[in-house]
């Protein structure tokens, strides 16, 4: 099956008065229908850039400057504005990051979620788009009653899963989680990986989810990227990733998790902090930081390839 | 052994009354309440990490803003080296409250009303014997008007002994004056309102408010109990540059004898928090530093008073993941390098288990398991616990999931009746519904309280 969402050397960079920002430099990636991609990495390498590369909603200043981007079979990265609004929410929606404020707290829950299916569907009338809205609350599993509500009447595990019916309400293809689940608590946070799961086998939802928590990316999704400093780094199947980690970020990455089970043992992190997109370091982006560095690091960029024992693409001159 | 504790709370209570509209109040006899704790009891070891966990809206930071007073107890008692300091005075006289009307200012020859008063019970609380019945002893305000002026008297340099004998006029304090108003003072300032010789001495003020509370005010605590707070993007001021961040307690405070020793001191803390070399940080502003780096200054500028007990309220769940570590690693070796009891407030049990040492598990202000955190989180009790460890996320593609417990921590204005879990509870059973199951000590330092132990 042709994949629904494919990537092609995205560079999405951001304009500043010192220079450019390479936010993402030649990411590559291909989601196919009913998938789930999980795009890792830490805060600042890209991942959130990526995420507003694909619905074209980049902060001013940020620049889509090479590459592709093939939704459903067109490449929305010449489109302009208007064309590319016909194509939001109906192909491609994006629950957003912190559940707690990206919902307007003067307008009801239900007003919301039928703005959003008024707007991509101006002939919509409005009694049918109420009860659409409620019918996406009982798909999440909120009380269909509680349209009426105002945010602050919901709790965070509620308002998650109302962004959830948001992003939903004009049946898109591919749903893009960024971070969804950080400031939940866990059992809140279990209670919505769930639900996406669940939503992803009952609309047979393609997704895009980012997070910088590996765990959560390992239960719900079947294929992973880990970006480092605007790059794809590894990129494959998770159970290969998670069974036989390649690159070094991606061991640190790992070992970062503490088991919950087992002895007690004093946790691990990767040192050093991540590199400034304004000015990279040379080649590898990880060789600062890298406890395996070689002199080829510093001097010839590693390409993202197969390497001789796993299943999947790591870009790393140990293999 | 009751001395070995560091920390001992009694039955905590923080209940946050509720503002209710003006019908609501006509009609309603109840007045309502967030019990945000409800009645905890838990004690903490000297250089111990007491690891405080459960969801959003379980009381943990409450409990952590209560043990900073951060906020007053509504009820119960915390012993910090065995004295209680859930009363402890502020800068102003805190147990200060609103006397009758009629009540006089005991600062003689004041003639004004008196607006704030010390208790009768914070006297008895001091041991000293109260005298004869009445209220409004010693006024704040006036107080610090007579203070204002007795310096206004030393600025005269006329500061003279007092007659033997004299006592002192802060009331209760049965000690001897040293330090006494001059009537020549009266004549030449404007203490008109203060009356003749042995009136008033500060000095002994502040012994009364020692023995009152053992430390004299909630400055004195707060030098040996700091917090680390969650967010290191809101907690740092951004106008202040990290020296002054980081300086801060030590100016308040005023132990660093000048301006060298200031900053021989944060220089100190920086490093001790590997934001190395610190010059190059002391002059930066807290939005050119990650957030690592951020929390980090944090870390320091908690740790710069070298305290005996911290709070450290979720302190890097706002930080990456691969960061985390480095964190936690710095504050475990801060703390037993110096042997600081510390609170470890978060949801993350899997961090939990490798940061500390013993963990209690919080529902709805209640605490409903605590035990050392390799029994709690391998050999788990209590049923609100397991679903809690059901609920981490396992870095492991291949593992599945069992069910996750449905539904949300109901309100704590009206608490469950009985054990407060029962509403969520998979064993619930009809005793639980009635009756609250006590904390018992199923085996040896594992306290659980749910009906299916006892």
């Amino acid at each position: 099956m042709a994949p629904i969402l494919e990537v092609q050397d995205l560079t999405t960079n951001y304009r500043t008065l010192s220079g450019w920002v390479r936010a993402a430099e030649g990411v590559n990636f291909q989601v196919e229908p009913g998938e789930a991609l999980g795009l890792a990495g830490e805060s600042g390498c890209g991942k959130t850039t990526v995420a507003l590369s694909l619905l074209k909603i980049l902060p001013q200043g940020g620049v889509i400057r090479d590459g592709k981007i093939i939704l459903d079979g067109t490449d929305i990265v010449p489109l302009s504005e208007k064309d590319m609004r016909k194509l939001r929410w109906k192909k491609i929606a994006i629950v957003f990051q912190g559940a707690m404020n990206a919902m307007n707290p003067v307008y009801k829950v239900g007003d919301q979620i039928v703005e959003a299916i008024r707007t991509h569907e101006p002939d919509a009338d409005n009694r049918d788009a109420w009860e659409r809205a409620r019918k996406l609350f009982e798909l999440v599993g909120i009380d269909p009653e509680r349209v009426d509500n105002y945010p602050h009447e919901f709790s965070g595990g509620m308002r998650q899963r109302a962004l959830i019916a948001m992003a939903l309400a004009a049946n898109p293809k591919v749903l893009i989680g960024d971070e969804p689940g950080t400031a939940l608590d866990v059992i809140v946070q279990a209670q919505t990986l769930k639900l996406m799961r669940d939503l992803k086998e009952r609309l047979g939802l393609s997704m895009l989810l980012i997070s910088h928590d590996l765990s959560i990316i390992a239960e719900t999704c079947e294929k992973v990227a880990i970006m480092y400093a605007g790059r794809i780094v590894e990129y494959g199947d998770a159970q290969s990733i998670f069974k036989e980690p390649l690159h070094p970020y991606t061991q640190g990455l790992i070992k970062a998790f503490p088991a919950l089970t087992g002895e007690r043992i004093r946790l691990t992190s990767i040192p050093g902090q991540p590199p400034d997109l304004l000015h990279p370091p040379p080649a590898c982006r990880f060789n600062p930081r890298c406890p395996y560095v070689m002199d080829v690091c510093k001097k010839v960029d590693p390409p993202l390839q197969k390497s001789g024992s796993g299943d999947h693409l790591v870009a790393c001159h140990l293999y | 052994m009751s001395e070995d504790y560091l920390v001992r709370v009694e039955n905590l209570k923080k209940h946050f009354p509720l503002k209710q509209g003006f019908f609501q109040t006509l009609f309603s006899r109840e007045e309502l309440t967030v019990k945000a704790v409800d009645g905890i009891s838990f004690a903490l070891r000297k250089g111990e990490i007491l690891g405080l966990v459960g969801e959003s809206g379980s009381g943990k930071t409450t409990t952590g803003r209560l043990l900073v007073r951060l906020t007053d107890p509504t009820d119960g008692t915390v012993y910090f080296e065995g004295k209680d300091i859930s009363a402890l005075m502020g800068r102003k006289l805190r147990s200060l409250r609103k006397p009758d009307k009629s009540a006089k200012c005991s600062v003689p020859g004041c003639s004004r009303n008196a607006r704030r008063t010390v208790s009768a019970r914070d006297i008895a609380r001091a041991g000293i014997e109260p005298p004869s019945g009445d209220k409004g002893y010693l006024c704040g305000i006036h107080f610090k008007e007579a203070n204002r002026r007795l310096k206004f008297r030393q600025r005269l340099k006329d500061v003279g002994k007092v007659e033997k004998g004299a006592i002192c006029v802060v009331v209760a304090c049965g000690r001897k004056a040293k330090h006494s108003v001059d009537p020549g003072d009266v004549e030449k300032g404007e203490l008109d309102t203060l009356a003749p010789k042995g009136d008033l001495c500060d000095l002994h003020f502040k012994e009364l408010e020692e023995n009152l509370y053992g430390l004299r005010s909630l400055k004195d605590l707060r030098r040996r109990i700091q917090i680390v707070f969650q967010d290191p993007f809101e907690s740092l001021d951004p106008r202040m540059t990290i020296k002054e961040i980081v300086a801060e307690p030590v100016r308040v405070q005023k132990i660093a004898k000048n301006e060298s020793e200031v900053e021989a001191r944060v220089k100190a803390a920086l490093s001790d928090v590997e934001l190395v070399p610190p010059e190059t940080f002391l002059f930066r502003f807290p939005h050119e530093l990650s957030g690592g780096q951020r929390q980090r200054v944090a870390v320091a500028r908690a740790f710069i008073l070298d305290p005996k007990f911290v709070i450290a309220d979720e302190p890097v769940s706002m930080l990456d993941v691969s960061i985390r570590a480095e964190i936690l690693n710095l504050m475990v070796d801060l703390v037993k390098k110096r042997s600081t009891s510390v609170i470890y407030i978060t949801h993350d049990l899997a961090l939990a288990k490798h940061v500390c040492d013993r963990i209690a598990v919080m529902y709805l202000g209640k605490i409903m398991e605590t035990s050392s955190s390799e029994l709690l989180i391998d050999a788990p009790l209590h049923p609100y616990t397991q679903a809690l460890i059901a609920a981490v996320p396992v870095p492991d593609p291949s593992h599945r999931r069992g069910d996750v417990i449905s539904g949300e921590i109901p309100s704590p204005i009206y608490p469950p009746p009985g054990c407060r879990f029962h509403t969520r509870c998979p064993y619930a059973h009809t005793r639980c519904t009635i009756e609250e199951p006590p904390l018992v000590e199923v085996e040896k330092n594992h306290i659980v309280a749910c009906h299916l132990y006892s």
